[in-house]
Formats: C-alpha cells, sequence, structure tokens
C-alpha cells in the first residue's frame, strides 16, 4: 500500500512537470492562435479585436499565472474551450480518445501475440532456422522508422493489392467488422517493431531461465518440452517483458501519433498536430494531459503487477 | 424520269440512315463509346471527396479561421448572391437577381430572389442578411471581415423584404464581383435560428443555410456528411443524394493520395503537389488549371536597412529565375508570374516593364549599392514556401547576397510578424484576388496594412486614381498603371501562380475548371 502511495506521488510529480513543459514550449514558439485567426490588421482597430480576443480567450495573462488558473480548472475536472473552434476539450477527448486508446491496445495486443509465440520458439531451437530468421527479421523492424513501416503497408496491402483500407476509421457503433478492418494496418505497423523488441527481450530471457536447475529437473522428470516452456519457463521470463511493455507504451503513443496522421484515424494523436499548429494551448494541454496520466497510470499498474508477480521488488531493502 | 428520281433518293437516304445506325450502334459497342453516353448524368447515390484539413465549423466569429478547403462545404450548405467568374467577370444570379449601385457606389440595393428557403422551411428575406451583418459588423474581428471582402462595409440595411442596401464608407466599385466571391461572410443562418443559438459557445457547428446540402452528420476530424437541403430554391442541381467529406489530413502525396489510388476517394483536389502526376496518369479523371488566388509572391520590408535602398530591392528580383521556383516549388505545377493576375484574366497587364531574371543585373546593382549586405532572413512556412525560399536563398548566394531561412511553423507567427514589421523577407501566398481596387491599396504610403512600410508618391498618385475610376476601361488601365509603379519601386515580387488540380474517378462528371476557390464540388453526378 506504502508502495503504491510513494508510486503516486511521484507520479504526480511527473504530470506537474510534463504539463508545466508542454505549457512554456508552446508559448516560446512565436505568434499565438489570435494571429492566426484575425490574420492581418496592423490597425488600430485591428489591434483592439487582438486585445478584445485576447482578453476573452484569457491569453493577456502572464504565462505562469495563465498555467496555473489551467491546473486548478483541470483538478476540477474542467478542461476548457479550444481557442479554435469553442468546442469543449473534454468532449473533443471524448470522440477522439477512444480511437487512440483503440489503437495503442490493438497494437500492443498485436505486438504481444507475434511476440510470445515467436520468442518462445526462437528460444526452444535456439541457433535453428526459424530463430535466425526471427532475428534477422526482428533487426530489421527494429531498424525500420514506424512510417516506412506503415507507408509499405499501405502501398502493398491497400493501394496495390486493395485487401484492406489505406485510410479512414468506421466507429465502433456502426460496424465492428469495418472498425477492425480499418485498424489492421494502422495497428501492425505499430505493432511489428513493438514486436522485435518484446521477441528479443522474451528470447534472451527464456535461453537464460532455460539454462536454471528446476528446467533441468523437470526434463529428467519427462515432463514434455513444450509444457516446459510454457509452464515452467515463460512466467519467470515475464518480468522484463512486462517492464518492456510499460515502458514501451509511451512509445507506442508517440508512434499512434504518425500513424494516425498516415492513416488517417481521427484520434488525439492527429488532434494533437493540429492544435499545435493552430498554438490551440488550450486543447494541447488537455491532450498532453490526459496522454501524461494515461501513461503514469499504466506504469504505475506495470509497477503493482510486477510487486505482484515477484513480492520481493515491493519488500523494502 | 421525274417519277424515278425522287424513288431513288429516298431509297439513298434510307440506306444512308441504316449506315448511319449501323455505325452508331458500332460506336457506342467500343470502349470509348462510355464516353457518348456519359453525357446523360445520373442522379443519386453517395460521393466521397476528399478534405486534407479537418473542418473547423460553419460560423465566421466562433471559429474564423484563414483555412480555406471549409469553403467547399460552405458552399454547399449556404449559397451566394452571385456566382462570379474570375477569369471573365460574369455575374450570375443565385440567391440575388440584382444589384444596382448608386451613383457615388457607396451604396448597393441588392434585390433577393423570391421563393428561396432556408434548409429548416423558413424563406430568405433581407431581414437574414441584416441580422448576419449588425451581428458580424459589431464583433471585434468586424475588421478582419471588412478585409476578407476588401471594402468599407458600414452597414446593411432593409429596404422592403426582398431588398437590401449595402452602405459603403467609400465607393465600392468591386462590390458586384465581391457578392459572388465565395469568402465566409457571405454564408448566413437562417435569423431566428441564428437568433436563437448564436450565443451558445458550440454554434460554430451548427447551420441552417440556404444552399442546395445540409448537414446530416460531423464526426469532428473524420468526416462531414452533407444530405439534400428539401427546400433548395433549383433543385435541378442537386445531383448527389449525399456527400461524405472524407477529411485525410498530411502530406498530399502520402495518406490522401493513398485514399485515392486505394479507391477511397470519389474526388480529390490538389494544390500543387500531386498535379504534375496528375497531368501524367490515365487511372483517373483530371482538370487542371493555373489560378492566381494561390500565387506565392515574396514581400520586402521597405522600412529596413537595406531594404529600404531601391537597388538592393531591384537587385534581389534580378537574381530570382521564376521559372526554375515555379518549377522546384510546385513541383512543376505552378507557372512563372510577375503580376497578380494570370494571362487571360481581363484585369491581366500585357504591356508590364518586367524585372527579369538578370544576375549581372542584380551584382551591377549590388556593386553601386556600395555596402556589404547583412545575411537577410527569409520568413517562410513550412511545405511549399520553404521549397522557395530555399531556392531562392541559393539564387541570391549567386549574386553575393547570404540569407538565412525563418521558418514559421504556423501562419500565426508569419502574421504577427507582419504585423510588426518585424521581417526583412517573406515568402508566402498572395491571398484571393478578385478585383484591381481590392488589394493593392494597402501598398499607399499611409494605409495602415501596409505591412511593407513603402513610402513613395508614384504609387500613392496611381492608388488615387484608381481609387476614382469608375468604368472598367478607367479601372483597368489605372490598375495597369498602379502595377507598373508596383513593378519599379518593388516592395513586393510576384513568383508563380499556383496550379489547381482535381483528380475524380472515370465514373464522375459535373467537375468544371475553377475560377474561384470554391469548386463547386457539390455539383457533382455519377456517369454511366
Amino acid at each position: 500500500m506504502r508502495y503504491a502511495l510513494v508510486r503516486t506521488l511521484r507520479l504526480a510529480a511527473v504530470f506537474l512537470l510534463a504539463s508545466l513543459t508542454s505549457f512554456l514550449l508552446l508559448n516560446l514558439v512565436p505568434g499565438s492562435v489570435i494571429d492566426a485567426l484575425l490574420g492581418g490588421g496592423a490597425t488600430e482597430l485591428g489591434q483592439r479585436a487582438h486585445d478584445e480576443l485576447a482578453r476573452q480567450m484569457g491569453l493577456d495573462r502572464p504565462i505562469l499565472v495563465r498555467y496555473v488558473v489551467w491546473l486548478g480548472h483541470f483538478v476540477t475536472g474542467d478542461l476548457g474551450r479550444s481557442l479554435v473552434t469553442a468546442q469543449p476539450i473534454a468532449e473533443a477527448l471524448a470522440q477522439r480518445l477512444p480511437a487512440t486508446v483503440e489503437l495503442v491496445l490493438l497494437a500492443q495486443v498485436l505486438a504481444l501475440v507475434i511476440a510470445v509465440p515467436l520468442g518462445v520458439l526462437s528460444a526452444y531451437r535456439q541457433n535453428g532456422v526459424l530463430d535466425r530468421t526471427v532475428t534477422t527479421t526482428t533487426f530489421a523492424l527494429l531498424s525500420l522508422p514506424t512510417f516506412v513501416t506503415g507507408t509499405f503497408l499501405i502501398l502493398v496491402l491497400a493501394v496495390l493489392l486493395r485487401w484492406l483500407p489505406a485510410t479512414g476509421f468506421t466507429p465502433l457503433s456502426e460496424s465492428i467488422l469495418l472498425n477492425l478492418k480499418g485498424y489492421i494496418l494502422p495497428a501492425a505497423a505499430i505493432a511489428l517493431s513493438e514486436a522485435a523488441v518484446l521477441i528479443r527481450v522474451l528470447r534472451s530471457d527464456l535461453i537464460s531461465t532455460l539454462q536454471e536447475e528446476y528446467i533441468a529437473l523437470a526434463r529428467a522428470k519427462g515432463l514434455p518440452p513444450l509444457y516446459i516452456m510454457f509452464r515452467h519457463a515463460l512466467r519467470p521470463s515475464c518480468l522484463n517483458l512486462l517492464t518492456i511493455v510499460g515502458l514501451q507504451l509511451g512509445n507506442i503513443v508517440s508512434a499512434a501519433i504518425i500513424v494516425e496522421q498516415l492513416f488517417s484515424i481521427p484520434g488525439i494523436g492527429s488532434l494533437l498536430i493540429q492544435s499545435v499548429r493552430a498554438k490551440d494551448e488550450m486543447m494541447v494541454q488537455g491532450i498532453v494531459a490526459v496522454t501524461v496520466i494515461f501513461c503514469v497510470c499504466v506504469n504505475l499498474l506495470v509497477d503493482v503487477l510486477y510487486s505482484l508477480i515477484d513480492p520481493r521488488v515491493a519488500r523494502p531493502s | 424520269m421525274n417519277d424515278l428520281t425522287p424513288r431513288r433518293y429516298d431509297c439513298r437516304a434510307g440506306i444512308r440512315a441504316m449506315l448511319v445506325a449501323v455505325v452508331a450502334l458500332a460506336m457506342l459497342a467500343l470502349p470509348g463509346a462510355d464516353r457518348l453516353r456519359a453525357a446523360e448524368p445520373v442522379r443519386g447515390g453517395s460521393f466521397t471527396i476528399l478534405l486534407s484539413r479537418d473542418f473547423e465549423g460553419f460560423d465566421a466569429i466562433k471559429s474564423p479561421s484563414l483555412e480555406t478547403q471549409r469553403y467547399q462545404i460552405l458552399f454547399a450548405v449556404h449559397d451566394l448572391l452571385f456566382r462570379y467568374n474570375a477569369t471573365t467577370g460574369e455575374l450570375t444570379p443565385r440567391l440575388a437577381t440584382s444589384a444596382v449601385p448608386a451613383d457615388d457606389y457607396r451604396r448597393w440595393t441588392v434585390t433577393l430572389r423570391e421563393g428561396v428557403r432556408f434548409s429548416n422551411g423558413n424563406e430568405l428575406t433581407s431581414e437574414a442578411y441584416v441580422h448576419h451583418f449588425a451581428r458580424l459588423l459589431a464583433s471585434p474581428l468586424a475588421e478582419t471581415f471588412r478585409t476578407h471582402l476588401g471594402l468599407p462595409l458600414e452597414k446593411v440595411t432593409a429596404i422592403s423584404k426582398y431588398e437590401l442596401s449595402f452602405e459603403f464608407s467609400k465607393p465600392a466599385v468591386a462590390f458586384d464581383s465581391i457578392m459572388g466571391q465565395p469568402v465566409y461572410v457571405w454564408y448566413l443562418n437562417e435569423p431566428d435560428f441564428a437568433r436563437q443559438r448564436e450565443r451558445e459557445p458550440e454554434y460554430g457547428r451548427l447551420s441552417a443555410g440556404a444552399g442546395p446540402y445540409m448537414v446530416k452528420e460531423w464526426s469532428l476530424g473524420n468526416r462531414v456528411v452533407l444530405t439534400k437541403n428539401p427546400h433548395y430554391w433549383n433543385p435541378d442541381e442537386q445531383y448527389a443524394d449525399e456527400l461524405v467529406f472524407r477529411i485525410v489530413e498530411g502530406d498530399e502525396r502520402a495518406a490522401p493520395w493513398a485514399a485515392l489510388r486505394a479507391g477511397e476517394l470519389d474526388v480529390m483536389f490538389t494544390h500543387g503537389d500531386l498535379v504534375t502526376w496528375g497531368r501524367t496518369q490515365t487511372e483517373f479523371n483530371f482538370v487542371d488549371t493555373v489560378r492566381n488566388f494561390i500565387t506565392l509572391q515574396i514581400n520586402f520590408n521597405t522600412a529596413r536597412e537595406p531594404l529600404n535602398d531601391l537597388r538592393v530591392r531591384r537587385a534581389l528580383v534580378h537574381a530570382l529565375n521564376r521559372e526554375t521556383i515555379a518549377r522546384i516549388a510546385s513541383r512543376g505545377g505552378a507557372l512563372v508570374a510577375h503580376q497578380p493576375f494570370r494571362p487571360g484574366d481581363r484585369w491581366y497587364c500585357p504591356d508590364l516593364k518586367l524585372l527579369q531574371y538578370d544576375p549581372q543585373k542584380a551584382r551591377a546593382l549590388l556593386r553601386e549599392y556600395g555596402k556589404p549586405l547583412p545575411r537577410l532572413d527569409i520568413l517562410a512556412t513550412i511545405g511549399l514556401n520553404k521549397n522557395a525560399a530555399e531556392v531562392m536563398q541559393g539564387m541570391w548566394r549567386e549574386v553575393g547576397v547570404e540569407a538565412n531561412i525563418v521558418q514559421a511553423v504556423n501562419p500565426g507567427a508569419i502574421v504577427q510578424a507582419l504585423r510588426r514589421h518585424e521581417f526583412f523577407v517573406q515568402v508566402g501566398p498572395s491571398g484571393v484576388v478578385t478585383h484591381p481596387t481590392t488589394f493593392l491599396l494597402n501598398v499607399q504610403s499611409q494605409n495602415p496594412f501596409n505591412i511593407w512600410g513603402l513610402r513613395s508618391e508614384r504609387v500613392d498618385r496611381a492608388i488615387a486614381a484608381l481609387q476614382s475610376a469608375r468604368s472598367d476601361n478607367e479601372i483597368k488601365q489605372s490598375y495597369c498603371e498602379l502595377e507598373q509603379a508596383r513593378l519599379d519601386e518593388v516592395p513586393l515580387a510576384y513568383l508563380a501562380y499556383g496550379a489547381v488540380g482535381i483528380f475524380s474517378k472515370k465514373n464522375v462528371g459535373g467537375i468544371v475548371v475553377p475560377t474561384s476557390i470554391n469548386y463547386d464540388l457539390h455539383r457533382i453526378y455519377r456517369v454511366k
């Protein structure tokens, strides 16, 4: 309990630091949302319009005051409104977040579905043909950025073969099948490089676990090799895998921002890019806050799970 | 003999008719015959049209973004008083039937078409325009709206149920052509609908227009679905049952191109990147044109050393090879420009003395200037403008002028720099040019929009002459004199006319060559 509390406090500090940094960074970029909205206008009237809008939007106050006001509203659940469209940020996030969460989860699940069997088989037949093929492929995938993998998948599977859609998004409420069909390529674009990391980690951990004495004992008892692999070797080899899954989640969210653009998925990644371009600081802050909280919570969950799988972790030294 | 001749003639005519029928049938059976049958549009169906930027809203006050792609939706949901052909100057009545200026051009009387209804069933009367413009002109953005019009609009009043009076603080000679410009000042909602909702923050997401289509669904960042307005005054123009504007953002050569090639779009338009490819491919129909509403131009801050010296500005322009800039900046799609109106336009000035590409002359002018030049900052946004800036940087280096590129990530940063005169050179699109009396006047010495800081008596005299011109001939003559003065004084220089291309599937008809920033994409139909 104390362990979880300490972790929570640390993560709250991470949230404050991340949100303040994004607020300051956005304000360091020249130009303001009002300039973009009003266009030209060096006249006195233009300046009056500028000042009036700045006052209405609260942009006439110092940066730190604005940040504190934003934080005050944020902790009470009020994320404010977009400076460009006047849409409530909470509503925009509620509309966009499901698409991103679905993409991230599908990518993560797909990565695990690819990584666990291949990692196990590679370790099981260490230095065999399959292991070598998997090792070579994972190295290739690790060296490819997500946008290259995504573009390749689009060109082959959507443009040339027309098996899957190149772009677009169908809400789950409209059609589950079309929704999943639309997510196969974007999720695969993220999952392939993610899976490559997981395969490497799992393979090396399994190979090390397979040297343990209790595995030799299990073999001596005549248990089937695959039973030993999945029943006795996999669980202790999963600790690092789990840590990597938690750490990689931040990478997946970053990759999702690029992949959403590439596949035109209306998630928070594409909204973030639009908002940064338009200097819509309220929207950017809302998105950053939600993303940070998401990553922080997942890492907290991973830490807690870690301590459950290996109770020695939670014990004070 | 007399009996035989007509009979023989009848016989030949019969054979000829049979031959014609056989040939016609054979032609219809040939592969190219689809085009013959395609003349007849098929009504109904749903079309997917690309928008490469998110749709930001219907209301000019709630979401006053400079983004122009939204016009494709706005024009389908609303309609204009007139349709204007920017090339020929032809004005076609739409929601209005006539527009008559007062003798001094400070007031225009516009008569509305009777029987027009908004999508909520209420009739379009003068009241709608009075309410709409009263709201716009009372808002903090009033000056922005006047800038969009290019005219000093004071107020709009109702003369009768169908007659309106537009009043200006100065003569508004160009008002007829401005009425046909699809700028979003003209898009208005039904007044009762507006009064009930316009104070709500979400008003920008609502609409009740008098256009051919109305909103069925708006999924943010994903799509806007339009369906037929059952009350539209001209149902002959409503071919499609449904128009889906799909938002596919990003570089045109990435996701939008993939969506087009994967068959997910019926129509897609491009502003440069894909024009060259469009001209060579045969997979899609391609409408291709070069328009003056996205002309690339450079602006000089003439109040700042060394650009306050005319020789330096002229040297910098002489050093620019527009052919190369046009080719590289738009990947082959654009055409060289020296003036805002393109060749063929009624306001094009054919006899201007141009500052042609001449590096020798550029070097000579810089030698004559005599002082070493500091590094010049070229302010540009990312994308095609940055490409142009990079090309210019290389060309200036050839004549001994070093330049940095200052990249702005958002248009607001550019606007701020121009507004505060905090720039040396800026490269970017010129914006919409409709009528000579509405855009170049800013270079006048006392004009508050004079971002160039130019002080030129010759230019001021030319502007005064243009402002007092009334007939088209007078306007053109004084405008061309102003253009020559502008060319000689070089506060800015035009580089390349932008390219516009529209891709459509082979079975899509009704795409026309655009003459304004509205591409009339809502008029598409399926062909057999």
